[in-house]
């Protein structure tokens, strides 16, 4: 791994590793190591890469490819082999410079300037300037181009990117953001031609390691080595074949048979058979994926914020970690800021209290608890999380009737119900995820919640680029979740990652992505 | 003869027509919304919107339905909405994937039912017909994913024999698609057998117990030869239609195998199409099954009345 | 007369051991509450995944959830949704096929096209379709199978009225102009009873068999409900590791599949004897 030191990150990551190894007990071996995370270690323990080799991937499900349009884990799986980004984001959430060498704030970091990596080839030869960088934010924060990722750049207008000569781009973005080259890794945001004409997968030209050479919907996607890479020696492997599933279960059993290699993810529930066969190894990192169970804080009964507190005080969240994902997890304190972000935030454990439940319950009125409906959709452990909490919740009163969905269904109304179980994917930043979800006017604050002082201090959270206030803002964005609860966080799951164990080079990744570069297969 | 043919094709348009309508009718009031599910659960509100007013599902579902079929009569099955490809070339290569599947399946399963049937309807009430009768029932009431999983797991993941993808690599040769395909195959095959072997051993019974047979075996022919020569020929009649309308039903009904093994068939396309509320590559896919299932029918009835001499003395004249 | 009733059990092996099967399964689900020794849905947080024991007699699931409770409640949904669903489809199938052979002429005519046109659709597609429109709920799962079942059941009611109808008890009672719901009703039901009742036995074979489909499928009842093709859907991963999980459900859709196979298979017996 002593290749991958490039990181263009701050002094913040090297605490952050610190405090990360040490929670692993990894101390001894840690100091001044880059990147000591299980997969990590595996493949420096590996010895050298070996050349050459087909990766057999199981991905889940894949709908469209179109970069712009992509949204499902195998599509963004699949166009992260094509193309790159500007910047990488790592298992320990350091920046690798990717298609930028690096990167400037100014204006209080309301302009970012990213200095581009020269002679780098799209897979038709051309070279990738800072016109096909522009071309590409342009159309994503285009308003005549239906994409997810104008809501993850809600600060970026087509006219606020131009260029500065051929190898330097400039953002000017309405608002500063203080940790803006996270956010130039959203999904979608992979660098494409400027003359890019609409059809991926008829014209699938990136910059990254493979080739896609044949896709089959819902069937197979195929990838070839890039002998042009701009990183070269990698990509180790000559061919990756993905096989796209509907469901997780065939895909443990391909596992299982050798079938395939690896998969893109598991849910915990779905990898246990594989923590015990030989030949496979289940690939683990902290994530900051959360299960949210909001609460419409605009009608009763949860608009009483005594009531929310005694859902989240009926929650017993260690017995949840065990039961749905096999201790598998951190344990969540009713706000987004997980531990692995580099925010150090001391907000007190929230403990199971039945009594105190009951109590803030009778004080609110609702001496005899209440009946509530409980929507969540069909996904991973959801469904069972469901009924604990409804047998937890039982406990102190509340009376639950579950609504499982199929997700397509959920998703059509998610942000409407009184109580609702929503997965929330992991972003790079903890600002993404607090405004996305409770910043007041955000499309997604599924509870309804409004508090100015969390919009303010999200505000000059966001801006902020000192780290020691980042952590003071974000102890107090924190606290104030924790106190007004919209939603009650139980736990961040582990990401995994299942794969045969001659695979090397490869790790799990927080959100899902897939870095395949320095993949390699062992005899 | 051949007008009873064009009327039954003409009525297999009239099928098509009105299974057509279904679709865009029922596809119409279903829940969920493309442009999200394109999109995914965190893309805004506009994008959304934009999204379903280029692909033109902002339009009534009546000029939507008009268009399409304008398209279908021109040539042009239309473009899936959640996938990046036109529809008739994913479909019809899905089509042929199920026929295969479906093909080998009847291939192992109409010899095996067939003589277990004439073997068992010689000796009704003997061992082997007990034997086959409990076998052919406890199979067939078990739903394929049962079966399946057992399969799977017994001769796939346990002892190694057999690989647990239907769908070999690319370039593979013929014994690795048989290999390949042989699980999900004899699913369909055990879930199948009762419902021939049935069809055979009553065909047999009755046509043993017919008053010509009995002439024959009276005027002191061998009852081997009278088998051969008489009984097997009428008893096999009936089973030519029954073998029609399973090819249809087969090609039909493969979703559950077909996701079980993830053999990319028409029925798992059809199953993700519906659940994704792709219309145009719904509609493509029920065309191509409807009209499978119909031509299959018709090209049983045709064997069966070509084979018949009294049918076709009938249709003759009709 | 007691004896009487058993008379046809005597006459028909088949049918008495298929009756006593499903009527095992009936009993135990109706009991399932006091035979169960849990909820089906509770966790039991202390034993994941535990192999069969004297506290958990079928183990329990990854989730701690007893299997042969689980087992016991599923029985309620499959013993309720495939008698409903047969109920319909007999209605309506019976409504269906009689108006056409009633009528005749352009009605027999556009009637069975439209069957036609929704027979030429998979079963599980159909189901699907409506489920997706409707969601998945068991009364949603009941009215849709049965819905899927009417045109087949059509078909049988169709032939066997098609023969009634000429008869002279019905021309008789057309010349007394008794209106068409009368007819169909008063005169021709009664004795198309003996084709129906056997079809609907086989339908409900059938029905079990297709909910156990829509549910491993995902399309029934969502989970956590105890639906016994969705535990084996949700748990196939599991067969070599916890294989409990699948073959407890799995046997269960099959028993209660061939106690009804039998039963059909009896009353054709008698009803062609």
């Amino acid at each position: 791994m002593a290749d991958r030191d490039s990181t263009g990150g701050a002094p913040l990551i090297d605490r952050r590793r610190r405090r990360l190894i040490q929670a692993m007990g990894l101390a001894g071996l840690g100091a001044g190591t880059m990147g000591l995370w299980p997969g990590a270690l595996r493949a420096a323990a590996d010895g050298e890469p070996r050349r050459g080799g087909t990766l057999r991937v199981a991905l889940p499900s894949v709908k469209t490819i179109d970069p712009l349009k992509v949204s499902s884990g195998g599509g963004i799986a699949a166009i992260q082999q094509v193309g790159e980004y500007l910047v990488w984001a790592e298992d320990d959430l350091s920046l690798r410079p990717v298609l930028a060498t690096d990167w400037q704030a100014a204006d209080g970091g309301r302009r970012w300037t990213f200095e581009l990596r020269r002679g780098v080839r799209f897979h038709d030869g051309r070279e990738m300037t800072s016109a096909d960088v522009v071309a590409t934010f342009r159309r994503l924060v285009d308003p005549d181009n239906p994409t997810a990722a104008a809501s993850q750049l809600p600060f970026l207008r087509p006219e606020g990117v131009s260029a500065d000569g051929d190898y330097r781009v400039v953002f000017e973005l309405d608002q500063p953001v203080g940790r803006f080259p996270y956010y130039t890794q959203t999904y979608n945001a992979i660098i494409l031609p400027a003359d890019f004409d609409g059809d991926f997968a008829a014209n699938p030209v990136g910059t990254g390691p493979f080739r896609l050479v044949d896709y089959t919907p819902q069937e197979s996607v195929v990838f070839e080595r890039n002998p042009d890479y701009w990183d070269a020696p990698r990509p180790y492997v000559d061919r990756v074949e993905c096989d796209i599933y509907g469901a997780a279960q065939p895909q443990i059993l391909a596992l299982r048979g050798d079938e395939v290699d690896m998969m893109l993810l598991a849910g915990p529930v779905d990898a246990k058979p594989l923590f015990d066969t030989d030949g496979v190894e289940v690939l683990t990192t902290p994530s900051a994926m959360t299960r949210q169970l909001t609460m419409r804080t605009d009608q009763p009964p949860f608009d009483d914020v005594r009531v929310r507190r005694a859902v989240a005080l009926a929650i017993d969240r260690p017995t949840m970690v065990e039961t749905l994902l096999g201790g598998r997890a951190d344990i969540g304190n009713d706000h987004p800021v997980a531990p692995i972000y580099p925010e150090k935030v001391s907000v007190a454990q929230r403990e199971r209290d039945v009594a105190e439940a009951r109590r803030l319950l009778a004080e609110a009125g609702h001496a005899d608890g209440f009946e509530i409906d409980l929507y969540t959709g069909r996904f991973v452990e959801l469904p069972q999380y469901a009924v604990l909490a409804q047998q937890m919740l039982a406990e102190v009163g509340i009376r639950v009737k579950i609504s499982v969905e199929p997700l397509n269904v959920y998703y059509g109304h998610w942000t409407e119900v009184p109580l609702g179980l929503t997965d929330w994917t992991a972003r790079p930043t903890a600002g993404q995820i607090l405004a996305a979800a409770f910043r007041s006017d955000a499309e997604w604050n599924a509870p309804h919640w409004r508090n100015d002082e969390f919009d303010r201090l999200l505000d000059a959270f966001e801006a902020s680029t000192d780290e020691a206030e980042r952590d003071d803002l974000a102890t107090r964005l924190a606290q104030i979740l924790h106190d007004e609860v919209p939603a009650v966080i139980t736990y961040f799951p582990n990401g995994l990652r299942p794969v045969r164990s001659r695979v090397r080079g490869v790790s799990a990744h927080m959100s899902n992505y897939l870095d395949l570069r320095g993949a390699w297969l062992a005899g | 003869m051949t007008r009873f043919v064009l009327r039954r094709l003409l009525l297999l348009g009239v099928t098509l027509l009105v299974a057509s309508v279904l679709i865009f009718l029922m596809t119409s009031v279903m829940p969920g919304n493309v442009g999200r599910i394109v999109l995914g659960p965190f893309a805004s509100d506009a994008s959304v919107a934009e999204l379903n007013r280029q692909l033109g599902l902002d339009q009534p579902a009546a000029l939507r339905y008009l268009q399409w079929l304008g398209g279908v009569l021109t040539g042009d099955w239309g473009r899936s909405l959640t996938l990046d490809t036109d529809v008739l070339p994913l479909a019809l290569a899905r089509l042929g994937r199920s026929l295969l599947l479906a093909g080998y399946a009847l291939v192992l399963l109409v010899p095996v039912a067939i003589a277990a049937g004439v073997a068992a309807g010689r000796r009704p009430g003997g061992w082997f017909d007990r034997l086959a009768s409990v076998v052919g029932l406890t199979f067939g009431a078990m739903p394929e994913f049962v079966t399946g999983v057992f399969l799977i797991v017994g001769l796939g993941v346990g002892l190694g024999w057999l690989p647990v993808q239907a769908l070999p690599d690319e370039g593979a040769g013929l014994v690795t698609w048989l290999r390949h395909l042989l699980m999900p195959a004899l699913s369909l095959v055990l879930l199948l057998f009762a419902y021939l072997f049935r069809m055979v051993r009553t065909g047999m019974r009755s046509e043993l117990a017919a008053d010509y047979t009995r002439t024959a075996v009276l005027k002191g022919l061998p009852r081997r030869r009278v088998i051969r020569h008489h009984v097997l020929r009428n008893a096999l009649l009936p089973t030519i239609t029954v073998i029609g309308a399973q090819l249809g039903w087969l090609v039909g009904g493969l979703v559950v195998v077909e996701t079980l093994f993830r053999y990319p068939g028409i029925g798992s396309l059809m199953e993700y199409a519906a659940s994704n509320k792709d219309v145009p590559l719904l509609a493509g896919c029920a065309l191509l099954i409807t009209g499978v299932f119909g031509l299959a029918n018709l090209a049983a009835d045709v064997v069966y009345a070509w084979l018949n001499p009294r049918v076709r003395h009938a249709l003759a004249g009709a | 007369m007691p004896w009487r009733v058993l008379e046809p059990l005597r006459r028909s092996p088949a049918l008495a051991v298929g009756l006593a099967m499903v009527a095992a399964w009936l009993v135990t689900a109706a009991a399932a509450p006091w035979l169960a020794p849990s909820g089906p849905t509770v966790s039991d947080y202390g034993a994941l995944s535990q192999a069969p024991s004297a506290a958990h007699w079928f183990g329990t699931d990854e989730y701690g959830r007893d299997v042969l409770s689980r087992v016991l409640f599923g029985g309620r949904y499959v013993l309720l949704i495939a008698p409903a669903a047969t109920l319909i489809g007999l209605v309506l199938g019976a409504a269906i096929g009689m108006s056409a052979a009633y009528f005749g002429r352009w009605v027999d005519e556009v009637i069975m096209r439209l069957l036609d046109a929704v027979m030429a659709f998979p079963i599980v597609i159909l189901a699907l379709l409506a489920l997706t429109m409707l969601g998945g709920s068991t009364g949603n799962v009941v009215l849709v199978i049965g819905l899927v079942f009417a045109p087949l059941i059509a078909r049988t009611a169709r032939a066997a009225a098609l023969v009634e109808v000429r008869r002279e008890y019905v021309q008789a009672a057309r010349i007394r102009r008794e209106g068409p719901l009368y007819v169909l009703a008063v005169e021709v039901l009664p004795n198309i009873r003996g084709p129906l009742v056997v079809e609907g036995t086989i339908r409900l074979g059938y029905a079990v068999f297709t909910s156990a489909t829509l549910g491993f499928l995902g399309l029934g009842v969502q989970p956590p409900a105890p639906d016994w093709g969705l535990m084996v859907a949700e748990n196939r991963a599991l067969l070599t590791s916890a294989p409990w999980t699948v073959l407890f459900p799995a046997g269960a859709i099959a028993f209660v599949v061939v106690g009804f196979s039998l039963m059909a298979d009896g009353l054709r017996d008698l009803e062609g004897r």
